[in-house]
């Protein structure tokens, strides 16, 4: 894997924006790349018991060695005639919240699909707000920094 | 692109940390084994290829700006009240 977001290797350094910590969805923007601005979303959120099985390679690369310290983002693709959000539970942006640091994990588990509809689960959506609420901020576990995607 | 032939068994050694073998054909369904170092990541190609794809569609995504942002959690929120 050449490292960053796949497509995107040019781009090394993003920021993680959210204007209002009340809304889930949040930019995953590149400061290389001034267009290049996904928007992603707390997996967690989607799906409360997501629980994706990082490899030593993942956890070595980004220098984890705290758990507690990973924080997790799944890009999301929006369409709006008709509705349409999908996210890539396959790909999520495994982040070193700590020593920012991040990159896209392609998993192997097939179980999660690269494109999970959201609203056809919004049941599952609805548990993780209220999981999380009134504290949403904590799920925005990554504040406003800068992230370095980095290649092995 | 390189072609090399191989029988069963045979392998290609790739720089000097990564070994790829052929380990066995049934049909049309190969069999290849891939030794490479830890941060080495091995994907199928078709799932490289997909996740790909769906980062550049991500990206066209109908969601320009913050406001748009907004806008589309607005909506999310009150589906969800709906269906409640």
């Amino acid at each position: 894997m050449k490292g960053g977001i796949l497509g995107f290797e040019q781009s090394r350094k993003y920021v993680l924006l959210y204007q209002d910590v009340k809304n889930p969805f949040l930019w995953f923007q590149s400061l290389d790349e001034g267009s290049t601005a996904f928007v992603v979303i707390n997996p967690f959120l989607l799906q409360p018991d997501y629980q994706p099985e990082l490899n030593d390679n993942t956890l070595e690369k980004l220098e984890i060695d705290n758990p507690e310290d990973v924080a997790l983002m799944v890009i999301v693709s929006i369409r709006s005639n008709p509705v349409l959000l999908t996210a890539n539970l396959r790909a999520p942006i495994v982040i070193n919240a700590k020593g920012k640091k991040g990159c896209q994990v392609v998993l192997e588990d097939s179980r999660y699909p690269i494109r999970y509809d959201i609203l056809k689960n919004r049941e599952s959506l609805s548990v993780g707000l209220s999981n999380l609420s009134p504290g949403l901020r904590d799920s925005n576990k990554v504040p406003c920094h800068e992230i370095s995607t980095i290649t092995p | 692109m390189l072609i090399l032939t191989r029988k069963l068994g045979e392998s290609i050694v790739i720089g000097d940390q990564i070994q790829i073998t052929l380990l066995d054909i049934k049909g049309k369904h190969v069999r290849i084994g891939v030794k490479a170092p830890k941060g080495v990541s091995v994907h199928r190609g078709e799932v490289y290829e997909m996740i790909q794809e769906e980062n550049i569609k991500a990206l066209k995504s109908d969601v320009k700006n913050s406001e748009m942002l907004s806008a589309l959690w607005t909506k999310v929120k009150k589906d969800i009240l709906e269906e409640k």
